[in-house]
């Protein structure tokens, strides 16, 4: 018997069951209320889950402290940030409960003046590397990459005021290109998402897509 | 005399490019230029759609974003949160806020309010507005919203059960919501799937707030009327700004943006006449051997 | 806001932005806290709504069969930690990614595919027309350049090639609007680095690079 329940046949026929049960009440409405029920539940299965992923970085860490690997103070630093805010924020009130207020402030302070700025700078990133993208990967090799050039020119002198003030053209040629070419080429890629959506989905209904339970997709095996 | 050691993870080049880019963004910071912000039809459409709210009618305010998108995101919501508390207060318009992202969009919610409470303190909290905080689930949470509002949002954020709010009786599913503002930093797929006007008959428009590295992927949408309308990054918190006639965070990052898309096209020019003339070079000497 | 808020908040950013000059112990240090500060929020954010939403409905006797239900099946999840019950977590894994699917694929079918193969009339007045046009020749060569199922000849070779022109087009739209949202992030942060005090922490910043630009020039090359 136990070993029965063990088998991957079931959580595969659960996650059908499930979600044709929904599609089903989509299509025919015909029982309401067993989809908002089941909505319901997986939104507190979420909450479930969200804790689980904090799990799994905390031991890698630990490890690394009991190695004394490379940078393991480092480490620490993590663990001890952790309780800290972990601490300042339950003292301060969880659960609709009320808690200390001077707790509460220092909480406060922890996730808009150090947390929020740090979180920023590691994603302003991104801005700097466009420039060294622009800078080393720029380069027309060939006709249809210059029609990239040309038309990101045109939409950046577009989106940016500057652009208007040179030339108010362009606006209505940027706005033609966002428009008119651009949406009919996402109309056939977001086309074709939706057909890859439901694909996953029937492959993943009929065991072929098997990362959703830890394991290697059957074919990749 | 030692020899230069090479000096960590970027070459030389890619820093000097970034030091010039933060020299020149910082010089509008410290001297605005004052470039004109020329309001596009998009911030215009999305400004009557907002304003055509009347009394009693329900906006849901629902942010899908992050502490780390905080510069880009703030200034067009803060925008919209003080044109939804401005008409909340003139016209009784009941105001429902929350995120469904990860947990940081409850804090990013908190910071936004920080910065916008002058519009918030004169209304009755419960009567004119609530907030849930984070209504955890992605898609989920918003397809739970669609189907029943009063299962999905359970608790405010200061722990009231839904039943005790005055605002939220009556209010069972998204046909009951006149307009949503859906700020996303990440996937605006999810609007046009649970929430589309097209499918709940009360349901008038949605706005999507995003950043402008996704407005070609929601022109689609825009196209067909599964998303009315949108505002886009600071560009459109600046345009939006001025229709209301009070500027704020998205003005003054404008003129930045101009000088930094400026040295973008600066970069990519420099870069194919250095190509090109690499290239006539390397094909020169091939000729002569 | 007090200055030593502003100070705090300008040292953190030059934590995190101290990596595009090279790594450092600061840099470190700030990534390592970042992570610590999230985790620690994360922890917190889920006790929170679990506590509020699940815990204290259930103690005070305003939870129904089905958030016993969910909460058994929620609960079910930390089983992973114990080897011979591990595999009942994948049934909750199960109801949670079957909703999900359902819930992606019930908004995809209308506005993702048979609203998007809807077009406008080639012939109405104006511009409107030609755009449609466009649009419809856009749409049906980029679909025609992902047909991966047909071997590229002969005519579809051609839509293909139609339809790269259209995408390499698309592409350069989506790369000139991706500068303004990129460029926002630091953009904001200069805002609060080049004013006091946040200024007086990034002259300093600016000292400690050019101390190690220097002391780099005199230090014997490494093999």
């Amino acid at each position: 018997m136990a070993l029965v329940l063990k088998r991957r046949e079931i959580p595969i026929a659960i996650f059908a069951v499930v979600s044709l049960l929904l599609l089903a009440d989509y299509f025919t409405g015909a029982w309401p209320d067993v989809a908002k029920e089941t909505i319901g539940w997986a939104i507190i299965l979420w909450m479930f889950s969200y804790v689980l992923g904090v799990t799994s970085l905390f031991r890698y860490h630990l490890t690394r402290i009991q190695k004394r690997s490379q940078y393991w103070a480092y480490s620490v630093v993590l663990i001890v940030c952790v309780f800290v805010y972990l601490l300042s924020g339950l003292l301060g009130g969880v659960g609709g409960f009320s808690g200390i207020p001077a707790s509460k402030a220092f909480n406060d302070f922890l996730w808009l003046n150090v947390l929020a700025p740090l979180q920023t700078g590691i994603l302003s990133y991104v801005g700097f590397y466009m420039y060294t993208i622009f800078f080393r990967g720029a380069r027309t090799r060939s006709w249809d990459v210059g029609i990239m050039m040309i038309v990101t020119i045109i939409l950046m002198l577009n989106v940016a005021p500057v652009g208007m003030a040179l030339w108010e053209g362009f606006g209505p040629l940027g706005d033609w290109f966002k428009d008119v070419i651009n949406t009919g080429s996402y109309r056939g890629i977001m086309i074709g998402v939706g057909v890859g959506l439901i694909a996953v989905w029937v492959r993943a209904m009929l065991g072929y897509e098997r990362a959703f339970l830890g394991e290697l997709s059957r074919g990749a095996e | 005399m030692g020899e230069r050691v090479a000096l960590g993870t970027f070459p030389l080049t890619d820093r000097l490019v970034f030091l010039v880019f933060i020299i020149l963004v910082a010089i509008p910071i410290l001297s605005p230029i004052g470039l004109p912000i020329p309001v596009t039809d998009a911030t215009k459409k999305s400004f009557k759609l907002m304003d055509s709210l009347k009394s009693g009618d329900i906006l849901v305010m629902c942010f899908e974003q992050d502490m780390g998108t905080f510069y880009s995101g703030a200034p067009p919501d803060e925008a919209g949160l003080r044109h939804a508390f401005t008409l909340a207060k003139q016209r009784g318009v009941k105001v429902i806020l929350f995120g469904t992202s990860s947990a940081g969009c409850k804090v990013y919610i908190d910071a936004i309010l920080m910065d916008t409470k002058p519009y918030w303190e004169p209304l009755r909290y419960g009567e004119d507005w609530v907030n849930f905080g984070w209504l955890p689930g992605f898609e989920t949470a918003m397809a739970g919203f669609a189907r029943d509002v009063q299962g999905t949002c359970k608790v405010d954020v200061y722990g009231k059960r839904v039943e005790e709010i005055p605002m939220m009786r009556g209010i069972k599913t998204l046909s009951d919501v006149t307009g949503i503002w859906y700020s996303t930093n990440t996937n605006p797929d999810m609007l046009p799937r649970q929430w589309s006007p097209l499918e709940y008959k009360g349901l008038k428009w949605t706005i999507c707030q995003t950043l402008f590295a996704s407005v070609p992927w929601i022109m689609p949408y825009v196209d067909k009327g599964s998303i009315t309308g949108y505002v886009a990054d600071q560009r459109g918190a600046g345009e939006y700004e001025m229709l209301l006639g009070k500027l704020g965070m998205g003005a003054t990052f404008m003129d930045a943006q101009s000088l930094g898309h400026l040295y973008g096209i600066a970069l990519i020019v420099m870069a194919n006449v250095h190509y090109l003339y690499t290239r006539s070079k390397t094909s020169k000497s091939k000729e002569e051997k | 806001m007090e200055w030593y808020i502003a100070v705090i908040e300008a040292v953190m950013m030059l934590f995190a932005w101290s990596l595009l000059y090279r790594e450092n112990p600061f840099y470190r240090l700030g990534e390592h806290l970042c992570i610590g500060l999230y985790l620690g929020f994360t922890l917190h954010m889920g006790i929170d709504v679990l506590l509020k939403r699940v815990f204290v409905p259930l103690a005070t006797g305003k939870g129904t069969t089905g958030l016993v239900m969910a909460t058994i099946l929620g609960l079910l999840f930390y089983t992973r930690y114990v080897k011979p019950a591990a595999f009942l977590g994948r049934w909750s894994t199960g109801v949670l990614m079957g909703v999900g699917s359902g819930v992606a694929v019930m908004g995809a079918i209308k506005p993702m595919i048979v609203g998007q193969l809807e077009q406008g009339s080639w012939f109405a007045p104006g511009m409107k027309g030609f755009n449609n046009f466009v649009m419809t020749v856009a749409t049906a060569s980029t679909i025609a350049y992902f047909l991966f199922t047909y071997k590229p000849v002969g005519w579809l070779r051609h839509a293909a090639t139609v339809g790269r022109v259209f995408l390499m087009a698309c592409f350069g739209v989506t790369l000139g609007t991706f500068l303004l949202s990129n460029i926002g992030f630091p953009i904001g942060m200069l805002m609060k680095l080049v004013v006091p005090p946040g200024v007086y922490v990034s002259l300093l910043a600016v000292a400690v690079m050019a101390f190690d630009v220097v002391s780099g020039r005199k230090r014997p090359a490494t093999s």
